[in-house]
């Protein structure tokens, strides 16, 4: 149980970062360029997370960052490609 | 062999470091690379002469009217009156954007949508316009409308009583596409006007995603509309650029078979693939390399899938059109 609250109180920084950036994204459906902020700072927080989670846990690597940072890179290229396609 | 090169990519073994080769870092960057070259590949088609990308639309100038006036009436306000000269120019506007090639309120020669009431005789005390492309169904373009405070507050606006809306169809930037100029207005002189003279603002206010204007207060009844007679173009002058032919060529498909791929559509579905397939590999990968209980240095497999599946949600929620 105790394993449980120590990873959900991890976790749920992670899931408000999510549910924010999906939120803002739908509300600001008329402004592109302000949903392409709204991704962006998404990533931004998504790596952040990764970091400090991985610090705390001791177990912050080179290749950790690089994995992070890979994901936030495909995540944001998607939307991207999304909003100002041809 | 083959079957060991699938299980390379998508499942945790020895030839891959116990992790599936598409979650490498590396892998990912190459996707994320390839889509980014599929976009490029997609803005080349046009620049080719390939006529083939499109947005296949139904729209009817009266649905958008009767959209329009139901969101008026659930907001309290009076309907519009469908006006024949705002419509006329309103098709004037869809078909200068398409014929010049621009998206924009104002032409790239500096041509202002005013200068098309004028031109079809509507003289105004008050104007607004809105416009819309790439949508398939009215709906979607109201909805559009109105979820952006500017654009709904002309649509809302208690100083407009009359409307005139032009779907025009055609090729903008190469792709073959429908544009919904929407534009309001209040004849100069109109005492049906729910904001009187007095309370008019003193000042033209030009708002960069619609355009509202308003009429300098004089004791002096005045016969034309502000901005003043010299800094409007008159009518003979309007756009030195290309204009359409009258006969209305613009917007007519080539006849014969026509093959239309949506842009939106087309990176929508490989988004999807893309997304979807991480997904499921990531969660295959992350299920065996716990029960075989493999030591793994790399990062949260939930944060991953949290990550992706905000992504996924927003691929979702995407929709193809664009106001202005």
């Amino acid at each position: 149980m105790k394993k449980v609250f120590h990873h959900f109180s991890h976790y749920l920084p992670l899931l408000g970062i999510t549910a924010a950036g999906l939120l803002g994204f739908s509300l600001f459906s008329y402004d592109r360029a302000f949903q392409a902020v709204i991704v962006i700072a998404s990533a931004t927080s998504y790596v952040a997370w990764g970091l400090i989670h991985h610090y705390i846990h001791k177990d912050l690597h080179l290749s950790v960052v690089i994995e992070y940072f890979a994901y936030a890179v495909i995540g944001v290229t998607i939307v991207f490609s999304m909003l100002f396609r041809v | 062999m083959f079957t060991s090169k699938l299980a390379h990519y998508f499942y945790p073994g020895f030839s891959n470091n116990h992790k599936a080769r598409l979650l490498h870092s590396t892998t990912l960057l190459l996707l994320a690379a390839f889509l980014v070259a599929f976009q490029v590949f997609l803005s080349t088609i046009p620049s080719a002469g390939l006529k083939v990308l499109g947005y296949a639309a139904n729209i009817s100038p009266e649905v958008v009217i009767s959209l329009t006036n139901q969101k008026r009436e659930e907001a309290g306000l009076s309907k519009l009156s469908y006006n024949a000269q705002l419509a006329s120019a309103a098709k004037s506007k869809g078909e200068h954007m398409l014929a010049n090639d621009y998206w924009a309120h104002v032409a790239p020669d500096g041509t202002e949508p005013w200068i098309f009431f004028l031109s079809s005789g509507y003289k105004y005390r008050y104007a607004g316009e809105n416009l819309a492309r790439d949508f398939s169904d009215p709906n979607s373009a109201v909805e559009a409308w109105m979820a952006s405070p500017s654009h709904k507050e002309n649509m809302l606006s208690g100083k407009y009583n009359e409307i005139g809306i032009a779907v025009v169809e055609g090729d903008l930037a190469g792709v073959d596409t429908t544009i919904i100029v929407q534009l309001f207005g209040t004849r100069l002189g109109d005492s049906a006007s729910s904001v009187p003279i007095a309370q008019a603002k003193p000042v033209a206010t030009v708002i960069p995603t619609s355009i509202i204007l308003s009429p300098v207060p004089t004791n002096q009844p005045t016969l034309i509309p502000t901005p003043t007679l010299s800094a409007i173009a008159p009518v003979a002058q309007i756009s030195p650029m290309q204009n359409l032919p009258e006969n209305g060529a613009v917007g007519q498909k080539a006849t014969g078979y026509q093959i239309l791929f949506s842009p939106f559509d087309t990176t929508r579905s490989i988004s999807l693939v893309t997304i979807v397939l991480l997904l499921i590999v990531m969660a295959v990968d992350a299920y065996v390399v716990a029960k075989k209980k493999i030591a793994r240095v790399g990062g949260r497999v939930f944060a991953h899938l949290a990550f992706l599946g905000m992504i996924l949600a927003i691929v979702l929620l995407a929709k193809a059109g664009e106001i202005l």
